[in-house]
């Protein structure tokens, strides 16, 4: 009698420890999810600011700069990232058309000293400079985050019981320099 | 020995003079005249103690010897031989605490005048108005806190701009204590314990930044909670904020309207540079930076007024204060983004 109580207790501990890990995994799967769903929800902000930059490029005829293609461009980008899956490629791209875009119009305003003075187009600069440094931020949150979920299922015992019972695949983290470099902020520099 | 009494007495006036001087300064060159006062007095600015010294070996030798003679004469020690001792070795230890501690006022009025000093270089002004500490007192949960008793003990205001943002602050430390009875056991002198109640007194000190002009609605980040909260939660996406702070708002809405990511991560940066962080923003009363580190106004003084040209060197020097400037810089961040977020909102 003694024996199948203490083997009911080593059980029953063993499964509270196994369902522990088990819902601690799940739990930082979806912070993973969250931060990723942030990332779109900060890279989608530029949409509010696309209907003026077209509103610039048709004032100004910024057309033979191709601006209004790198809007397109970056229009469509953002339109094919999903909250629900994790694309980092996708969201590289949209960061890159970003990019892409920003250097165009510091080029095409060279040649439009009127409009490089514009308050409005000071404003949209400020926008977006705000907006980058915004998606820059979620990109280091959802890195911290997929760094904890990887930690979660590749350490041990937790390693065993995502084998089987979570079977999750490890996440790879956002790499981009110049996304990064958006968000410049540090108390440490200091 | 009179060379020694003159040089004494010429210190003592000269030290005298310094305190009031120091006192009375308003300026960085007002406190570079007392150095300069200092520099001109023709000789080192330490107390002559010799004469101490010497007074002090002749009682402890005293002592001594009327031990030894009681000790000889009577074959024991009578107890007015303890007393006489007693009164010799006290008469000793006077002189000597004497000797040391008017040389220690010579460090604590450098210390004065650095920390002056260090206020005057950072624009700090200490502010003594009790109509202030009450406003704020009045208008921050944070300060919401003590079940005995809860002062603001000082107050400095300061003004602070960076390329975008400017604003005047208070800085204070505020010290509250809580009461409790609490139970404890005693021998009974009869070989058993006795329970027995008493009641404790718990000191706390917190320190912080408030700036009234910080239009926001209500919110709070915590990590050291507060008594009082706002209603309702609201966690960001990050597991690392989430590890160290809880944030509460009057409406989820206005919380993740502040709390963009770029807020967030200056907060996980804030946490391992101040101790058990807390900001609360009130639509009122503006922002309340409060933290447990006691060294934001402290700076390390390498000389003193026993050097008088290293440290009038020294106190023209500007003295930054690091962790003061970096609390500040986070106040503008999060200034700016709150700016932005109330924009966002009315659009």
């Amino acid at each position: 009698m003694t024996t199948f109580i203490t083997i009911a207790v080593i059980a029953a501990l063993l499964a509270i420890i196994i369902i522990a890990i088990y819902n601690g995994i799940i739990t930082r799967l979806n912070a993973v999810e969250r931060a990723w769903a942030n990332v779109i929800t900060q890279e989608r902000q530029k949409n509010k600011i696309i209907p003026a930059l077209e509103q610039l490029t048709e004032q100004y005829q910024l057309y033979e700069a191709g601006v209004m293609t790198q809007i397109t461009e970056l229009r469509s980008a953002l339109h094919s990232l999903s909250a629900d899956n994790v694309d980092t490629a996708g969201l590289a791209q949209a960061e890159q058309k970003t990019t892409n875009l920003i250097k165009g119009l510091q080029v095409a305003v060279e040649n439009y000293p009127e409009l490089k003075a514009s308050d409005s187009f000071n404003n949209l600069m400020r926008e977006i400079s705000n907006q980058q440094e915004n998606i820059g931020a979620a990109i280091r949150i959802f890195n911290q985050n997929v760094e904890d979920f990887n930690n979660g299922i590749e350490t041990f015992p937790n390693s065993l019981v995502n084998q089987q019972f979570n079977r999750k695949q490890k996440i790879q983290t956002f790499t981009d320099s110049e996304a990064e470099q958006g968000f410049e902020y540090s108390l440490k520099k200091q | 020995m009179a060379g020694v009494a003159t040089h004494n007495n010429k210190l003592k006036q000269l030290l005298a003079e310094l305190t009031r001087r120091s006192r009375t300064a308003t300026t960085v060159q007002d406190l570079l005249e007392i150095t300069e006062l200092a520099a001109r007095f023709n000789a080192p600015l330490v107390y002559r103690n010799q004469l101490q010294y010497v007074l002090a070996a002749v009682f402890v030798l005293a002592g001594a010897l009327l031990l030894f003679f009681q000790h000889q004469y009577y074959l024991y020690i009578r107890p007015s031989g303890w007393t006489g001792f007693t009164l010799l070795m006290t008469a000793a230890a006077g002189l000597l605490l004497f000797a040391l501690s008017r040389n220690r006022s010579i460090s604590r009025l450098s210390n004065d005048i650095f920390t002056k000093n260090v206020l005057f270089d950072n624009q700090l002004k200490p502010l003594a108005e009790k109509d202030v500490a009450n406003q704020l007192l009045a208008a921050f949960l944070e300060f919401k806190r003590g079940n005995y008793s809860r002062k603001i003990e000082q107050l400095y205001q300061g003004h602070s701009a960076s390329d975008n943002s400017s604003f005047s602050y208070y800085f204070y430390h505020f010290h509250y204590v809580d009461k409790r009875r609490e139970t404890y056991t005693e021998s009974d002198g009869k070989g058993g314990t006795r329970i027995r109640t008493r009641t404790v007194y718990d000191h706390y000190h917190r320190y912080g930044i408030c700036v009234p002009e910080f239009k926001n609605p209500a919110v709070m980040v915590y990590s050291h909670a507060p008594e009082h909260k706002l209603p309702a939660a609201y966690r960001p996406a990050s597991n690392r904020f989430n590890n160290h702070y809880r944030v509460q708002s009057t409406d989820e809405m206005q919380a993740a309207r502040l709390m963009k990511p770029a807020v967030v991560i200056a907060f996980e940066d804030l946490y391992p540079i101040l101790q058990r962080p807390n900001v609360e923003l009130q639509p009122d009363a503006g922002l309340c930076l409060s933290f447990n580190d006691n060294n934001l106004l402290l700076a390390k003084r390498q000389y003193s007024l026993q050097q008088p040209q290293l440290f009038r060197q020294e106190i023209a020097a500007h003295t930054p204060l690091d962790k003061l400037h970096q609390a500040l810089h986070f106040i503008h961040h999060l200034a700016n983004h709150a700016a932005i977020s109330l924009q966002d909102a009315r659009l």
